[in-house]
């Protein structure tokens, strides 16, 4: 079994790489105007999966932050996960900020986004917390 | 900025890990996982990924087709104050319904998919699959076996505590255990 801030690397390397991954097919997807915003049917027909990621500014912003992860995990700061993990969680906050304002459908604004990007935002928040725990708070270096 | 440092099992005191680290470490290895909860985190999921994904016909502000399914416990009653309850509370305020549902359905769906408070938003899972089961079971066309399944599915992953495996619960009880105090005490049950 590895150490703890080992797993919490690994963690958010993991989370990354997910992000990443998920951010290119959607990207790839989206290339087609056709399904930018709209029900990507790419494995099955009847299997929709239409998130933001499914959309191309979406997809971008999915990669972006999911590289800041990956960059967490690799390099061992885990606060950098941070920085993705709120903007995972803004990802997943603006469907209801855009339904409130009535703003024009630029990225798929369904429930599935509230899900998939608060889960991807606790992915890289959470195990960014722990580390600052388990170092001792501000300031104290674990190295 | 705090940094992680590689570790190694011979950590020392030189190499800086704080006392709380090395702590929460020795807690960490304690747990193995074998190929039992491997299948269960896999299972844990795919619940997530079942909430997700039915997250899709929920839409606001009219979610007019979760109104549609709601609406089954009134005109297929299963269990009558369950029933009365859905006609004289929650259809006359659908709307706040409807974005209570998203939203609870939205944090059940990701908790259980990178497996935080797993425990908890599994009983979270279960009684909500409850609430289904009582609105549907009697309509046409519906599998009743299909709910309890999904309420047994959730007892299952409540009882293996299964985001300690490919979940954040992993990492964070350790860190738990090493707390004192009732919150911590509280967060335990719940990972």
């Amino acid at each position: 079994m590895d150490e703890l801030p080992d797993r919490i690397a690994r963690t958010q390397l993991t989370v990354g790489i997910v992000a990443v991954l998920v951010g290119l097919l959607g990207y790839y997807v989206s290339r087609d105007a056709a399904f930018s915003g709209g029900p990507g049917a790419i494995i099955f027909e009847d299997i929709e999966l239409r998130t933001t990621s499914y959309n191309k500014l979406g997809a971008l912003l999915t990669i972006g932050f999911g590289t800041v992860g990956i960059v967490a995990g690799a390099t061992r700061m885990a606060m950098i996960g941070l920085l993705g993990g709120i903007g995972f969680g803004l990802l997943a906050l603006q469907p209801l900020l855009q339904w409130r304002s009535g703003m024009e459908n630029l990225l798929a604004a369904t429930g599935r986004n509230i899900g998939w990007n608060l889960a991807l935002a606790l992915g890289l928040a959470v195990p960014a917390i722990l580390a600052r725990v388990i170092s001792g708070g501000a300031g104290e270096s674990a190295t | 900025m705090p940094r992680t440092e590689r570790t190694t099992s011979s950590a020392s005191p030189a190499s800086g890990l704080s006392a709380k680290a090395n702590a929460a470490t020795a807690a960490a290895k304690s747990t193995k996982p074998d190929a039992n909860t491997r299948i269960l985190a896999g299972f844990r999921i795919l619940l997530g990924a079942l909430w997700i994904s039915n997250l899709g016909w929920k839409e606001p502000p009219e979610f007019g087709a979760l109104k549609g399914f709601t609406s089954l416990a009134v005109s297929n009653p299963v269990w009558a104050p369950y029933s009365s309850l859905v006609e004289n509370v929650v259809l006359p305020n659908f709307t706040l319904f409807g974005w209570f549902t998203l939203l609870a359905e939205a944090a059940l769906g990701a908790f259980l998919l990178i497996g935080l408070g797993t425990r908890f938003w599994a009983l979270v899972g279960a009684g909500m699959s409850a609430a289904i089961t009582l609105s549907v079971i009697k309509a046409p066309h519906e599998w009743p076996w299909a709910y309890y399944l999904m309420i047994g599915a959730h007892l299952a992953v409540f009882a293996a505590a299964a985001g300690r495996t490919w979940g954040l619960d992993g990492l964070v009880r350790p860190v738990l255990e090493q707390r004192q105090g009732r919150i911590a005490k509280l967060l335990r049950k719940a990972v």
